[in-house]
Order: structure tokens, then sequence, then C-alpha cells
């Protein structure tokens, strides 16, 4: 029986994605000299989450490569191999891998097989080179191939995960299996709901016996809620070599073994107790494991077959919260030690007036398959408590939808506001004092809806440290990176969009900012350089800083290439239009051009990114002391802060965030060119002068530019004054789209609907500003 | 299968499905639309202007949080008056997955139309183009000419969509 897995396949690259990225989070964390193992953990149990869930879908490579990686994390979790940065660096690229692996699932890219390979080979040696230290049998919480090899066919590891019903749980069901179990052998409990959840929730055991599994599934499958439990045995990965024979504990090797396979457990998940003997029975069996005859009286007691059922590694996400996970105790020698807590037993209350989270979604799918339930258990179950209740994931559709539909909820508000205004003898005061309170509720529902496609930037800044450090490797360099204000909320488009042309920010900070430990030293500086990455809210805008204590923009070098390449430049220019010129599309002061940056492509790009969201970039920079870049961002796309101007009989929106000023001209300002182009003296500059009636090829109010105001707008360095008939007001307006029903307009960017439900569309200045500049280019030039 | 099997009779099973239109009139000409394609029929409000869009596109308007462009059918065919009154039409279409609305000078009927009485209209050249004509209907000795509104409302020379396939 087949069960389409593939409904599941989004949630497991998600989650993946962000294991893998909280992985990588923990390891640049992570104090090599001095590791926490707290933090240990947390990365083992990232890698295992993703071997688990990798295994129940399916993707082979990925089980086994985080398999071998889990192995190595395990070891050092237990203290068997001292953390190297070598290895850091290992585990860094194989997250790398790992990623990739996901994205080619994922239809994106394809893995170079070799690569694999290579990286595999080398978490073995690196879990190999201090073999032989580690497999001291005095060694506490390690076991050593010798035990494994002893024990192998006498004692077996089982993983049990169950999530017990209601009743079971609140009544002695849990604890009575808890103690069938240890009479079997020694159990150690991995994981158990929190205390007052009063056993209801998703359990973790391991436990060591000469039993068979059916000595206990059955019980197990009593107490568990519809099909949401799993046993797996757990095996020392022989084929692996010995340098492998001792994680007794990681749950499964990837091994050719067919009754091993990793994707038998699919059919193991999906099979009740009944058929899964039938795919017992294709395995090898072992044999000789009497089902012990201790169960309680009060459980079904099973004398099933003796087979084995050798298939199925953890799928279960282990659990970081509850218990915390025991540095777990080996088959043999070491268990003893670890007599895990015996709590359980004693804590079996009553009643449990709220089921958590955990079982409730157990409890949804009961009467789906065990395979539909396992990666609904897995996930509820996997985050920390508090997590898992206080969250839900949503498609970003909905939200968007949610967000149009308050965006209208808005309008129709607005819309009703100017009625009651405009009423002949003035709307009665209940009707008014109704309008204000919705006009509050209306915003303040607006602004939650928003608040949900809000993001913390740390979303973007996580991946900077590894960034930081491998570039820093590559260049010689040594760079800290600080960062601060990760909390500073953001929108998610915004949020998506702006990883690039950061990240492209701080290459560059690093590459030709931060210079050369030696250099710095003589230049007297620390040979440890700073990158600084801040974020904040300024006003309506976000503000990200990405700032350096490197070099600094050599003023004279740019000059000099910018005359070289044929740009107008003066020595009179002002530093920030001097820095201005490296946005410059092909601009690279570089003198050689190296894989980090240098070729010239990219701060354009990056301008050009960041000008698409609404933002700008501003440079300052001391030669000698550091570069400061700063980018600033409008809180959302879908929110526009406008000033509504009036051209004719229309109404347009003019982005506030581009305009400079506004004064109304004197006939004699304006100046013709070839007695075509106009342009204005503003400060000393003579700026193009677009008049929007003739732009837009509408009668215009004024019949003389002193009748009408001068708009100055300054789309990311390039100015120009847009004559329009008068200023309106300024309001928030919901961006619409003109191009959903029709086409792309030149000089238009989007629409908006007014409060009088008319629609106004928003100009796209830097549309607009680049055809004032370039006729007046041509014009200059012909 | 049936159809297929029968096909030497005089009816098609094809030609007995019916399917509705709706008619519209510019000028004298009157034309029928399949209406499935419509969503709405509503009165004409000032829209707002497109700066240096073709003449018969007359702007965008509101329908209800969504910018809607609108057409002016009259003046891409050169026909009738083109006079706005608190009675002009706008016909709003579902065409292509966008939202379009066409003002035509009155809309009249729903009809029942087979494809049998669709008949093949003869090669014209005129304001229409024929390709955008699937065949002309007769009923109560009207003539009525079953347009393509879809192939019309997204062909290059509507421009009412940026890159059209037309």
């Amino acid at each position: 029986m087949t069960i389409d897995m593939s409904q599941f396949y989004q949630v497991f690259f998600e989650e993946s994605a962000e294991h893998l990225a909280s992985m990588e989070g923990l390891l640049l964390e992570l104090d090599v000299e001095n590791p926490n193992s707290e933090q240990l953990n947390a990365i083992f149990r990232a890698a295992h989450s993703i071997k688990g869930s990798a295994g129940t879908f399916g993707f082979t490579d990925l089980a086994e490569t985080t398999h071998i990686l889990e192995n190595l994390l395990d070891r050092i979790r237990k203290q068997e191999l001292g953390l190297r940065t070598d290895m850091v660096d290992a585990f860094l690229e194989s997250g790398d891998l790992l990623r990739e692996m996901l994205e080619a699932h994922q239809g994106r890219g394809e893995v170079d097989p070799k690569r694999v390979d290579s990286i595999c080979a080398r978490l073995r040696q690196l879990s190999a080179d201090d073999a032989t230290p580690a497999a001291q049998p005095s060694c506490t919480a390690s076991l050593n191939v010798a035990s494994v090899k002893e024990t192998p066919v006498g004692k077996r590891t089982f993983d049990i995960q169950f999530v017990p019903t209601d009743v079971s749980a609140r009544g002695r069901g849990v604890a009575n299996l808890l103690d069938e179990l240890r009479s079997l052998g020694s159990l150690e409990i991995l994981s158990q709901p929190a205390s007052d959840m009063n056993n209801v929730g998703y359990w973790q055991l391991r436990l060591l016996t000469v039993a068979g599994q059916d000595a206990f599934s059955d019980q197990i499958d009593f107490i568990a809620e519809n099909g949401a439990w799993r046993v797996v045995e757990e095996t020392a990965a022989d084929d692996e070599g010995g340098a492998f024979g001792f994680f007794g504990d990681s749950p499964g090797a990837p091994v050719e073994d067919p009754g091993y396979g990793f994707f038998a457990p699919l059919d193991a998940s999906t099979s009740t107790p009944a058929n899964a003997k039938a795919t017992e029975a294709e395995d090898e069996p072992y044999g000789f494991f009497d089902p012990l005859p201790q169960a309680d009286g009060n459980e079904p007691a099973v004398n099933a077959a003796l087979s084995e059922d050798g298939d199925g590694y953890g799928f279960f996400a282990p659990l970081p919260s509850h218990a915390p996970v025991q540095p777990l105790a080996e088959a043999g020698d070491g268990f003893g030690l670890f007599e895990p807590l015996v709590p359980t037993s004693a804590q079996v209350p009553p009643v449990s007036p709220v089921p958590p989270a955990g079982g409730g979604s157990a409890r949804m799918p009961a009467e789906k398959k065990v395979s539909d339930v396992l990666p609904r258990v897995a996930k509820s179950a996997a985050p920390t408590a508090a997590a898992a209740d206080s969250s839900i994931r949503v498609s970003v559709e909905k939200v968007d939808q949610l967000i149009n539909l308050v965006g209208e909820l808005v309008i129709t508000q607005a819309m009703l506001l100017q009625t009651a205004a405009q009423m002949q003898e003035g709307a009665p005061e209940r009707l008014v004092n109704g309008l204000a309170q919705l006009e509050r509720n209306t915003r303040d529902l607006q602004e939650s809806v928003m608040s949900i496609r809000m993001m913390q930037i740390s979303f973007v800044f996580s991946r900077f440290p590894r960034v930081v450090r491998d570039l820093s490797g590559k260049l010689g360099k040594q760079v800290e990176l600080k960062t601060s204000g990760e909390t500073t909320e953001l929108d998610k488009g915004l949020i998506e969009r702006i990883a690039d042309p950061l990240t492209h920010l701080i290459r560059n900070s690093l590459d030709h900012g931060i210079e050369l430990p030696e250099t710095r030293i003589a230049a007297g500086k620390s040979p440890v350089g700073t990158i600084t990455l801040k974020a904040c809210h300024q006003g309506g805008n976000i503000v990200i800083e990405v700032g350096d204590d490197g070099a600094g923009l050599p003023r004279n070098k740019i000059l000099a290439k910018a005359r070289e390449r044929g740009l107008p430049v003066s020595d009179q220019m002002t530093d920030s239009d001097v820095f201005n010129l490296i946005f410059e599309a092909g601009f690279s002061t570089a003198d050689q051009v190296t894989d980090v940056s240098g070729r010239g492509v990219g701060m354009d790009v990056v301008r050009r990114n960041i000008q698409s969201m609404g933002g700008r970039v501003e440079i300052e920079s001391m030669l000698g002391v550091g570069t400061r870049m700063t980018v600033r961002l409008p809180l959302t796309l879908a929110i526009l802060d406008g000033m509504s101007i009036a051209v004719g009989d229309q109404t347009y929106i003019l982005p506030l965030s581009y305009v400079v000023e506004s004064f109304q001209p004197q006939t004699g300002d304006i100046k013709t060119l070839s007695n075509q182009a106009r342009v204005i003296q503003v400060r000393g500059d003579y700026l193009p002068v677009v008049a929007l009636h003739e732009l837009f090829n509408i009668k215009s109010l004024s019949s003389n530019f002193a009748q009408g105001i001068m708009v100055v707008v300054d789309a990311d360095g390039i100015m120009a004054a847009l004559f329009v008939d008068a200023l309106v007001g300024q309001h928030q307006v919901v961006i619409k789209s003109l191009e959903a029903n029709y086409r792309r307009v030149q000089g238009i960017s989007g629409a908006t609907i007014m409060g009088d439900g008319h629609v106004a569309l928003i100009l796209d200045v830097s549309a607009i500003a680049g055809m004032a500049k370039t006729s007046l280019q041509k014009l200059a030039d012909g | 299968m049936e159809a297929m099997r029968n096909g030497g009779s005089m009816v098609n099973e094809e030609d007995l499905v019916t399917s509705e239109y709706l008619t519209f009139t510019l000028g004298s000409e009157e034309y029928a639309i399949d209406i499935l394609k419509v969503q709405e029929i509503r009165g004409y409000e000032p829209p707002t202007l497109i700066a240096n869009a073709p003449p018969f596109i007359k702007g965008v308007i509101n329908l209800r949080g969504i910018i809607v462009p609108i057409v002016d059918l009259r003046i891409k065919f050169n026909l009738g008056k083109i006079e706005y009154t608190p009675f002009t039409v706008v016909i709003i279409l579902n065409v292509v997955g966008r939202v379009i609305g066409a003002v035509v000078d009155s809309v009249s009927d729903v009809f029942s139309l087979t494809r049998s009485q669709i008949r093949q209209a003869p090669d014209f050249s005129g304001t229409f183009d024929t390709k955008y004509i699937l065949g002309l209907a007769t009923v109560d000795s009207r003539m009525m000419i079953v347009t393509d509104i879809e192939r019309l409302m997204t062909s290059a020379d509507m421009a009412l969509i940026d890159s059209a396939s037309d």
C-alpha cells in the first residue's frame, strides 16, 4: 500500500530548512574550546530531526548524510570526541550539502555525488580520528566497540515513541506500560510530556532489552492514540566500519542490508502490528528472543512470532523540550549510570483538563494511516512546548487575502466617513460617533493584520555569521560580525528581497572594506576587523546599516576610475556624490577580480533591488576609518505613504519618500534649453522640469508655471522638478496592482483607491525622473 | 462516443448543446457574447484616466477594490453615439482571469443558441476583424453577431494586456 507522501513534502522541506538554519546558527555560536552541552544537544537534535523526517519521506541521500553527521555530533556531545574547528567547518559544509540536497529534491539544482561522498568521508574521518582514545571501556557515557560486539545478539535497543490516549494517560495506563517495559530491561525516558500534562503528550523511550519488539509493542498500541506510536530498533551501524560501531544510540544507519533499508520504515509505519509481522518475516530473524513473561496482567500479553523488526529508524524528532535528552546510555555497561528518571509512574494524576497540543494533533488524523500521523506528531512535538502551543503555520496567500480584505474594509470605511461628512444637514451624532469608532477599529484591525506578515529581521541576519566566517577565512582576514536590532520587524515580502542586497553589501565590506590583519596592525588598528549589522525603525522606515571599520572608500581612486570610464565627474563633487558612483553599473575599484567581488556587477544591482522595494541606499565613508552603508526601506510593500497631487481634474499619488521639497515657482525661474526642455534652478542646481499635465496629456488648470507648484523629487540621485497644479494631501495608501487586469503604464507604478472610491494612480518617480534626465541629456548631447 | 456513432444522422449531438448568450447593441448592430464570460452589468461612472492610453480605453475604475480597466467598444469600433449618461452600460467581463469593463450602447437580451443556429459569417472586411466573430445567429428576425469576446479582449489591438499572444 502506498500512501501519497507528497502532500507532506512541503512541510518537510520547510521544516528541514528551518532545522538546517538553526543548526548553522548554533554551530556558528558554538565556542569550540568550551562547547556548551545545551547547544551541542540542540545541534544534534536538529540533525536528528532532519534525518528522521528524511527517512520517513524517502529521501535517502539526505538521511544517509545526516546520519553520518549525527553520529559524529552524537559523539561530540557525549564528549567522546573533542570539538575542533575543522569539525565545525565540516558540519557547516555538510549543512550546505544538505541544503542543496533539499533544493534538488524540490527541483532546483543538482547535487554532485562526488561532493556527497567527499563530505561523508570527511565526517567519517573526523569521527575515526579519535576513535581509539574514545573507545576506552572506562568511558562513562560511551560504549566501546567491543561491548557492542559482545552484546549484539543479547540485548537490543528500541526507540519507542508514542502519544498515549487521554484515558490511558490519565489512568494507570502509561505507568503500567513503563513498569512493564522496565521489567523487560533497562528503560530510559528520553522525552515525556511536561509534568503538568498528566502524561498526555509525546513520549520517547529507549528500551534496552533481550526481548523482541513483540513483547511490548501491543501494549504500546493499546495505550497509544490510534496508530500514534512507533517502535524502532536501533542498530549499530556495523556496516559502516568499526569506527561507527559504538554509536549504539544513533538510531539506525544507512546500511544496504535489506532488512535495514531506510525506506522500509514507510511500510512499517503504515502497517498495523498485525501486518507488520509480515514485514518482519522478511527480515533476517535473529531468532531467539523469547518474549519475556513479565508482561503485566492488565495488559494484553503478547506472544507473537519471534521475528525481528529490523527496519525503521528514528523518525521522530527527539524532543528538545520536556525531558532534556540524556546523554544516552548505551546498550551495555553504561546504562546503569543513567538509570533514567523514574518519575512517570509517580505522576499519573487522574484528570488532565487540558490536552496538550501534541496529543491533540495526533488525535486529529486518528483515522488516517500511521504514516499520515507520524509527520504530524513529529511536527507538533518537535518544537518546544511553548512554541507548539502558540504558533501555527499559515500559507502566505491566506494572509495576503486577509490583508486585501482589510484593505477593502478601510476603503469602504473611508467612503462612509466621507459620505457622512457630505450629508446635507450634517449626519446624526450617533452615526458620526459610530463611524469614528469604526475608523479606529478598522485601523487597529489593519495594523494587526499587517503585523501577521511581519517577520523579525533576524531571519535574514542569521545567515550572515556564516557568510562572514566563510569569507573571512577565504580572504585571510579576521572579522567579527556584530549585529543589533535583530528583533526589528519587517514585511515578509521585504525580508525575502532584502537578503541578497544585504549579503552583497556584507561581502563588499569584507572584501574591500576590512583590511588584512597585517595592514590593520600597521594602521594601528586591532587585527580583528568589525562588521556591524544594525536594524532599527526610524519613522515609517526600516533602517539597516552595514558598517565596517575598514579602509573606507578611496575618493580619489573612485574619481580616477570614473574618469577612466568617461563618467562626468569633477573634483568638486561632494563625498556622497562620489561614493554614489560605486553604484554605477560595471564600476569597480578593485585592482583584481576575486571570486568574492570586484567584477563591478553587484552594487548597481543592490541599488536597483533596494529601489524596487521603494527604499534607498546611502554611503558614508571615511578613509582609514570605515564605511557605513545605510539602507532605508518602507515598512511594507503593501502600504505607501503618499502625497496626493492634483493635475487637471485627476489626482495622482506621489510616494512621499521621493519628495524633497515643494515650492511655488516664479515665472522667470524656468528656463528653456533649445526651446524644448525646461530646467529650473533650485539651490544652485538646474533640475529638469517635468510638467505632469504634458506627460499625461491632461489639460492643466494652471495656465502658467507661476500658478502651480513644483515638487522636487529625488529618485536615488536623479533629481527632477515635477510641475503639478496643487498639493492635495498626505495619505497612507494601499497599493493595488494595475497590471492584474490591465498592463504596465509608463510612469505609473500602481494604483490605489481613494477615500471617495475613486482610483488614483501612483507615480513611478524613478521612471519619470529618468525620462526627464535622458531627454535632457539627449538635448545636451544633440 | 455516442455522438460519433450517430454521426451519420441528421443532428449532431453537439449541435443540440445550447449556450446562453448576452446580447448588446453598438449603434445599430447587435452582438452576442457568451454569458459565462460576463461577471456583471453596471452603470457607467467616470473612470480615472490613464495617460497616453488609446482613446477607447477610458481609464480604470474601482470595482469593489479591484482596479478594472474600462474599454469603450463604441469608440473602438466607431459605432453608436459616444455619450455618457446615467443609462450608459458597462459589461464587466471576466476573461482569461482578468476583469475588464466594456462600455456598450445597451444590453438587450439573453438567448439560448445551439451551435447549429450559429451560421458561418461571410468574410467581410470591416472595423470588426472577422477572426473575433464566431458566426451570425438569427433570432426573431434579428441578426446577431456572435463574438469571441475573450479573443477580442486579449487581442493586441485592444492593448489591454502587456504581451498579447495574438
